[in-house]
C-alpha cells in the first residue's frame, strides 16, 4: 500500500503543532506578536521618559509626569522578562503534547512499514534520523519561524518610527540590508553541504576512537598492545575532517562578518539621516536617543541571532526532506492486529519460490520447493546462508516480493490476512526477543488472546527447569525482566532461551518453528530441552531449523538446503543411505564422539 | 580519591588546552579581552557623541565636533562587531584542536587501565560520564575563562565609568545581580536533585519504542501481534515521563519568577538614581542618555554571563569532573621482568570474584600446565571458563592465588611484558572495520610488516585469499560501512584465528569458536587449530565435547569450581560430570 504522495514542507511545522494543540499554539503565537511589538512602543515609552526628564529639568512639567513615563518604562520591561517565564510554560505543554500525539502516530507508522524497510541499512538510518525525538525537532522548528516572524515584525517596527520622520530613510537602509541577507542564506547553505562531506571521516575516527576506549575492544587492546597503531589511524582522520572543516568554517565567517559589519554600518547610516532633524528641533532627543538605542539592539540580534536562524532553517528543511520521504515509506495493510483464532491448518506449500533481498542482486533461493504437512515434524539443515530462515520469512508473510508460490490449505499465501497468518505460526528466532517487561508478561505474549489461567504458565515453567528462576525473582512473576526499564533484574541468558520457548509453548498456533533454539544452552540443558520438545510437539506441525545434526534426526522429514535449494529430503536412515550431502555433514559431526 | 575543586580543574583543562595550540589560544585570549573591553566603550563613546549631540542643540548647528564623534561612535561598533566575529571564530576553531588532545588523553589513559575495570558496571558508568564531559570540558573551561577575561574587564570598566560620573551608580548595579547569583546557586541544587527522576523513566519509555519498532525487536513483534499491548505500557509511560517532567520545569520556572522581579527591583532603582543624578545636574543629559540606553545591555550581559553560561558550566561541573578523574585515574606500575614461557604454567589456588560481585566465578582453582600441552577447558554456561582463559592469557589477575609463569607471579610483572609470547582468539573477537592485512597484523604491530607473514598466517588458517570475495587482496576493506566487503561468520573466524596465530607465542588461548559457524566449518576450525598448536602451549575453550579428543588432557569446571581433570579415556570412565556432559551430546548422534 502506498501512501498518497503529500510532500512536507516548512508549513507544516506550523501546520502539525497547531492540530495537535491549537489552543496552546494560538496562545504563544499572540504572545509571540506581543513581544514583538513592545520593542516598537519601548522606543515611544522610552523617547517620552527621556523628553520628560529634560522638561522637568528645565521646569517645564512636575514630577508626576516622569513618575508616570517612568512606570510605563518599568511595567514594558517587567512584561518583557516575566512573560517569557509563562511563554516557556506553554511551550513545555505543546511539547508534551506532541509526544503523546505526534511522537505516538509516527511510531505507529514505523510499526507497520513493510518489513523489507527495517533490513535496509540506508532507509533504517532514515528511520532513526526522523523517529529520534520528532516532537523537539517539530517544536523547535516552529519556535525558529516564530522568532523569525517576530524578528521581522521588530524591524518593521523601528523602521516604521523612522519613516515617521524622515520617510527618505527607507531608502538608505534598503540598499544597506538587502545584500547582507543574501550572504547570510548563502553562507548557512554551503556550510551544510561540506558538513556532509566531513562526516564520513568523522565517522572513522569515531569507530577508531571506540576501538582505542571502548569496553568491547578492551580484550584485544590490552593483549594485542595495538593502541599505537590505531592511534595514528584515528590522527589521520582526525586532522582530515578538523582541516576540511576548518576551511569552509572560515569562508564561512569571512562571508558572516562582512554581512555583520554591513549591518553595523546601517545603524551608522540611520544615525546620520537623523543629525539634522534632531539639531534643527523636527524630532526630539528623546526619539532621537531612543531610536539609536532600539537600532542598536537590532543590530546585535542580526548579527549574532540571524545566522543562527538562517542555519536553524536550513537545518528545518532538511529535516522535512526526510520526513516526508519517511512518510512515503510503504507500509502493510492491517498488520497491527492481534492473532485470529487459530484456523485448521492442512498443508503448506512451497512451490518454485525464488527471492532476493529487495536491493540485492544475489538470489537467496532459488526454485526452492518443499511441503508441511499437518502433525509432522521437519528438520531444515543445511550451511548458514542456505536459505533456512529465509524460507521462515517469506512463509510467514514478512515478505512478499518472491516469485513462485507459496500456499496454505490451497489458498494463496498473499490471499491471507495479516491477523490470519499471524495466528498460524509461532517463531522462536536465532535472536529471540528480550522484552523490558515482567516474567509472565514475557510468556504471555506468546498468546496474547487468551487469559492468564488458560495458559497453565506454571507447568511450563517447571517442564522447562524456571520454577526455581521464578521464586527467586523479587516479586516473582511479576518481576520486571532485563536491565533495559527502571526496576528489571536481570537473567542469563540461558534463562531468557527458556522463556522464549516457553513463549513458543503456550501458543496454540498450528505451525512452530524453532530456528536454532538452543544456542544459548550448555549441553546438558539444551540435551534436556531436546527431549521435552519431542515429549511437547509430538503432535504438533514443527518445522526445526538447525545445523546440529544430532537432534534434528528425530523429525519425520528432514530437508537439507544447500544454495538456496532443497537438495536431499527424507527421513534420517533414508538420507544416511543415500551417502550424499546429508551423510556427509552426519559423519562430520559424528566423528567428534567416537 | 578527593573530590576536586572547581579551580583544580579548571586549571587543569587550562593546561591542557593551552598545550594543545599555544599561539592560537594567546591570539583568542587578547581578542576575548579586546572583545568585553570595546562593547564597554561603546557606552562612553556614545556619551561622548550625546554631550556633542546637546551643544549642537543649543547652537542649533551641527558642529565638527558631532561628526567627529559619529565617526568614533561608528568605528567602535564596526570594530567591536569585527572583534567579536574573530572572538567567536577563533574559539571555534581552537574547540577542534582542543577537543582533539582531550580524545587523545582519553585513549592514552584507556591504553594504561587494567582491563578488570571494564568488567566493573560502575567505572563503565565513570567511563561514559567521562566522555560526556569530554564533550563538555572546552565549553566549561570557555565559559570559566571568559567570566575572567571578557565580564570582569567588562564590568570593571563600567564599574569605573559610573563611579566617576556618580559613586552611588556602581553599587545599585551590583546589587541588582545578587539575586540573581544566590538564585542560580540554589537552582543548580535543586536541579541536580530533579534529573534523576526523568532519566529512569525516559529509559523505560525507549525501551518500548524499541520494543515496538527496533529492528531487533521487529519481526517478535509483529508475529506476535503484540503491538496494542506494548503500545498500552507506551502510552502509561508517557503520562508518568510528562507528570515528572511537568514537576521539574514548575520548580525551576517558580524560581525564575522570583529572581527575575528581584533583578526588576534592581533595574527599577538604577533608573530612579538616575534621574535622580541628572536632576541633581550631576550628570550631562548626554551621560543620562547614554548610559539609560545601555542599561538594556547591561542587564542582558550580566544575565547571559550569571542565568546560561554559569548554569550551563555548573550542570557539566559534575561531568567535566569525571574527564578531569578519569584521565588521572592511578596507574600501579609493575616492574618488567622477562619470564619464561616454556616452562609451563602453575595454577596455585586461585579464586575470582568480579568487581562489586560476591559470587566466586572461580573457587580455589589448581592445576599444572606443562610446556607444549594442549589443554581443553570444558563446562556448563557459567561455569568459569572463559574468566579462566582470561586470567591464564594475564588480563586479569586473580583475587586470591597466584599464576605462575616459568616460576614468576603474573601479577608482578609489568603487563605489557606479561603480554609477550601470548596470543588469543578471543570468543567475541573483534571484527576491525579496516583492511585483512590490518585486520591481522594488529595483533602484532612491532614486528615487522613484512606481507609474507600475514599470508603465511592467513593460509595457516585456512583463509582462501583468492576468493572472489578480496578483491584488492591483502588491501580489501572489510566493512560495508566503508565501501569494504561483508564477510561470512565462518571467514571472519579464520581472520581472528589467522590474528592470533600471527602474533608471534608460545602460549595461545582458544576461546568457543563457534559462534556463527556451522559443524563443517567448526570442524575443520578446530582441526587446523590442533594443527597449529602442535609445539605450542595452548588451551582450548569449548563446550562441544566432541573437540576434547584433540586435546591432551580436560579441565572440568563446574560453577567455579575444578571437578575433574584428565584424558578423555580416564574421564569416561570415572563416569561423573564430564562423562554424563558427553553422554548427553553424543545420545542424538546414537
Amino acid at each position: 500500500m502506498k501512501n498518497a504522495i503529500k510532500k512536507y514542507t516548512l508549513l507544516d511545522y506550523i501546520r502539525i503543532p497547531f492540530k495537535h494543540a491549537p489552543l496552546l499554539c494560538c496562545v504563544c503565537f499572540i504572545q509571540v506578536i506581543i513581544t514583538a511589538i513592545i520593542p516598537t512602543l519601548q522606543i515611544l515609552v522610552n523617547a517620552n521618559f527621556i523628553n520628560k526628564t529634560i522638561l522637568y529639568f528645565n521646569g517645564r512639567v512636575e514630577i508626576s509626569a516622569v513618575r508616570l513615563q517612568f512606570a510605563f518604562v518599568v511595567l514594558l520591561i517587567a512584561y518583557q522578562w516575566l512573560s517569557g517565564i509563562f511563554i516557556s510554560k506553554q511551550w513545555l505543554r505543546i511539547e508534551l503534547r506532541l509526544l503523546q500525539t505526534l511522537r505516538v502516530q509516527l511510531l505507529e507508522k514505523q510499526a507497520r512499514l513493510e518489513y523489507k524497510h527495517m533490513e535496509n541499512p540506508k532507509i533504517h538510518d532514515l528511520i532513526s534520523r526522523v523517529c529520534g525525538e520528532p516532537e523537539k525537532r517539530f517544536l523547535q522548528s516552529l519556535q525558529l519561524l516564530m522568532n523569525s516572524f517576530s524578528l521581522i515584525i521588530r524591524i518593521i517596527g523601528v523602521i516604521a518610527i523612522i519613516l515617521t520622520h524622515v520617510w527618505w530613510a527607507a531608502i538608505v537602509i534598503l540598499v544597506f540590508s538587502l545584500p547582507m541577507f543574501y550572504i547570510a542564506f548563502k553562507g548557512s547553505k554551503n556550510s551544510y553541504e561540506v558538513g556532509k562531506e566531513v562526516s564520513q571521516n568523522k565517522r572513522r575516527h569515531e569507530y577508531l576512537s571506540q576501538l582505542l576506549t571502548g569496553r568491547d575492544a578492551a580484550d584485544e587492546r590490552s593483549l594485542f598492545k595495538y593502541t599505537d597503531f590505531v592511534t595514528e589511524k584515528w590522527d589521520k582522520h582526525y586532522e582530515t575532517a578538523r582541516q576540511l572543516e576548518f576551511k569552509t568554517k572560515k569562508k564561512w565567517f569571512i562571508k558572516l562578518e562582512s554581512s555583520s559589519v554591513a549591518t553595523a554600518f546601517v545603524s551608522i547610516a540611520i544615525i546620520a539621516v537623523l543629525l539634522n532633524p534632531v539639531i534643527v528641533g523636527e524630532i526630539s532627543f528623546g526619539i532621537f536617543a531612543s531610536l539609536i538605542q532600539a537600532c542598536f539592539s537590532i543590530v546585535q540580534i542580526m548579527s549574532w541571532d540571524m545566522n543562527g536562524y538562517v542555519d536553524g532553517l536550513v537545518i528545518a528543511n532538511e529535516y522535512i526532506k526526510e520526513y516526508t520521504k519517511f512518510m512515503q515509506l510503504s507500509e502493510e495493510n492491517d498488520v497491527l492486529t492481534v492473532p485470529s483464532s487459530p484456523f485448521d491448518f492442512k498443508l503448506l506449500e512451497l512451490d518454485n519460490v525464488s527471492f532476493k533481498y529487495p536491493g540485492t542482486d544475489t538470489y537467496i533461493l532459488k526454485n526452492l520447493s518443499l511441503k508441511i504437512e499437518n502433525g509432522k515434524q521437519y528438520a531444515f539443515v543445511g550451511k548458514n546462508g542456505a536459505g533456512k530462515t529465509t524460507v521462515v520469512k517469506l512463509i510467514t508473510g514478512l515478505y512478499s516480493s518472491y516469485e513462485g508460490s507459496i500456499r496454505i490449505n490451497g489458498k494463496d499465501i498473499r490471499d491471507f490476512s495479516h491477523k490470519e497468518l499471524k495466528s498460524m505460526y509461532s517463531a522462536i528466532f536465532q535472536d529471540y526477543a528480550r522484552y523490558g517487561i515482567t516474567m509472565r508478561e514475557n510468556i504471555r505474549i506468546g498468546n496474547i488472546n487468551y487469559e492468564d489461567d488458560q495458559l497453565h504458565i506454571n507447568e511450563r515453567l517447571e517442564l522447562l527447569g524456571l520454577d526455581d528462576l521464578a521464586e527467586k525473582l523479587p516479586g516473582g512473576l511479576d518481576c520486571v525482566l532485563g536491565r533495559m526499564t527502571e526496576e528489571g533484574q536481570d537473567i542469563s541468558g540461558g534463562q531468557w532461551q527458556r522463556i522464549a520457548i516457553a513463549r513458543s509453548m503456550v501458543s496454540v498456533s498450528p505451525v512452530k518453528i524453532l530456528d536454532e533454539p538452543t544456542a544459548a544452552l550448555d549441553p546438558v540443558a539444551e540435551s534436556d530441552i531436546y527431549q521435552k520438545f519431542s515429549h511437547i510437539m509430538s503432535n504438533q506441525t514443527t518445522i526445526f531449523i538447525s545445523h546440529r545434526l544430532g537432534s534434528t534426526k528425530l523429525a519425520d522429514i528432514i530437508y537439507v538446503f544447500d544454495d538456496g535449494k532443497v537438495i536431499e529430503q527424507g527421513t534420517h536412515q533414508y538420507l544416511m543411505d543415500q551417502k550424499a550431502t546429508y551423510y556427509e555433514m552426519y559423519e562430520n559431526q559424528v566423528g567428534w564422539y567416537r | 580519591m578527593k573530590r576536586k575543586s572547581f579551580i583544580y580543574i579548571a586549571l587543569k583543562l587550562f593546561k591542557i588546552s593551552f598545550s594543545a595550540a599555544p599561539i592560537h589560544y594567546s591570539i583568542y585570549i587578547i581578542f576575548v579581552i579586546l572583545n568585553g573591553l570595546s562593547s564597554a566603550f561603546l557606552t562612553l563613546a556614545l556619551q561622548m557623541f550625546f554631550d556633542e549631540i546637546e551643544l549642537g542643540i543649543k547652537g542649533k548647528s551641527i558642529t565638527a565636533d558631532i561628526i567627529t564623534m559619529l565617526i568614533l561612535v561608528g568605528m567602535v561598533i564596526v570594530g567591536s562587531h569585527i572583534i567579536n566575529g574573530i572572538d567567536n571564530f577563533l574559539s571555534e576553531a581552537l574547540g577542534e584542536k582542543v577537543k582533539r588532545k582531550y580524545t587523545e588523553k582519553i585513549i592514552e589513559k584507556s591504553a594504561q587501565l587494567d582491563p578488570i575495570l571494564f568488567e566493573s558496571h560502575e567505572f563503565l558508568d565513570t567511563m561514559n560520564k567521562a566522555h560526556s564531559g569530554m564533550l563538555n570540558a572546552y565549553y566549561f573551561l570557555g565559559v570559566s575563562m571568559v567570566i575572567f577575561i571578557y565580564y570582569l574587564p567588562y564590568i570593571i570598566f563600567m564599574s569605573i565609568y559610573l563611579f566617576n560620573l556618580n559613586p552611588m551608580l556602581a553599587l545599585i548595579l551590583l546589587l541588582a545581580f545578587i539575586p540573581t547569583m544566590l538564585s542560580q546557586i540554589i537552582r543548580t541544587g535543586i536541579f541536580s536533585k530533579m534529573e534523576d527522576k526523568v532519566a529512569p523513566i525516559r529509559r523505560t519509555y525507549w525501551h518500548y519504542t524499541d520494543a515496538i519498532c527496533g529492528i531487533s525487536y521487529f519481526k517478535e513483534t509483529r508475529l506476535l501481534g503484540i503491538y496494542g499491548f506494548l503500545k498500552g505500557k507506551l502510552v502509561g509511560t508517557i503520562l508518568r515521563l510528562q507528570d515528572a517532567t511537568w514537576d521539574t520545569q514548575k520548580k525551576s520556572r517558580q524560581l525564575e519568577a522570583i529572581t527575575k522581579t528581584l533583578t526588576l527591583l534592581g533595574y527599577g532603582g538604577v533608573l530612579i538614581l538616575l534621574v535622580y543624578a541628572v536632576l541633581k545636574q550631576d550628570i550631562s543629559i548626554g551621560a543620562f542618555a547614554a548610559v539609560f540606553a545601555s542599561i538594556g545591555t547591561m542587564f542582558d550581559t550580566m544575565n547571559e554571563a550569571i542565568c546560561i553560561h554559569i548554569n550551563n558550566a555548573s550542570h557539566s561541573l559534575g561531568s567535566v569532573r569525571n574527564f578531569v578523574d578519569f584521565i588521572e585515574y592511578p596507574v600501579i606500575e609493575r616492574p618488567e621482568y622477562q619470564i619464561s614461557r616454556n616452562a609451563g604454567i602453575v595454577v596455585e589456588n586461585i579464586t575470582f570474584q568480579y568487581p562489586g560481585s560476591s559470587y566466586k566465578a572461580l573457587d580455589s582453582v589448581n592445576f599444572k600446565i606443562s610446556p607444549g600441552e594442549t589443554i581443553a577447558i570444558v563446562g556448563e554456561n557459567g561455569s568459569g571458563k572463559t574468566t579462566l582463559g582470561r586470567i591464564l592469557v594475564g588480563l586479569f589477575d586473580p583475587t586470591e592465588g597466584q599464576v605462575l609463569l616459568g616460576g614468576k607471579n603474573i601479577a608482578d610483572v609489568n603487563r605489557d611484558a606479561a603480554f609477550e609470547g601470548v596470543s588469543a582468539v578471543f570468543q567475541k573477537y573483534q571484527k576491525y572495520q579496516m583492511t585483512l592485512r590490518d585486520n591481522v597484523h594488529i595483533s602484532n604491530t612491532t614486528f615487522d610488516t613484512d606481507e609474507n607473514n600475514i599470508k603465511d598466517a592467513l593460509s595457516k588458517s585456512g583463509l582462501n585469499i583468492t576468493d572472489q570475495s578480496f578483491t584488492d587482496g591483502l588491501h580489501t576493506m572489510l566493512s560495508r560501512e566503508f565501501d569494504g566487503v561483508e564477510l561470512s561468520g565462518g571467514q571472519w573466524q579464520r581472520v581472528a584465528i589467522a590474528r592470533g596465530y600471527y602474533r608471534s607465542h608460545e602460549i595461545i588461548l582458544l576461546d568457543e569458536p563457534t559462534a556463527a559457524v556451522d559443524p563443517i566449518e567448526e570442524s575443520n576450525i578446530y582441526r587446523q587449530f590442533a594443527e597449529l598448536s602442535k609445539n605450542k602451549t595452548a588451551i582450548l575453550i569449548t563446550h562441544r565435547l566432541g573437540s576434547t579428543k584433540l586435546a591432551d588432557r580436560i579441565l572440568v569446571l563446574s560453577q567455579g569450581k575444578l571437578v575433574e581433570s584428565g584424558t578423555h579415556e580416564e574421564l569416561m570412565n570415572q563416569n561423573k560430570v564430564y562423562a554424563q556432559m558427553y553422554i548427553a551430546q553424543s545420545q542424538w548422534y546414537e
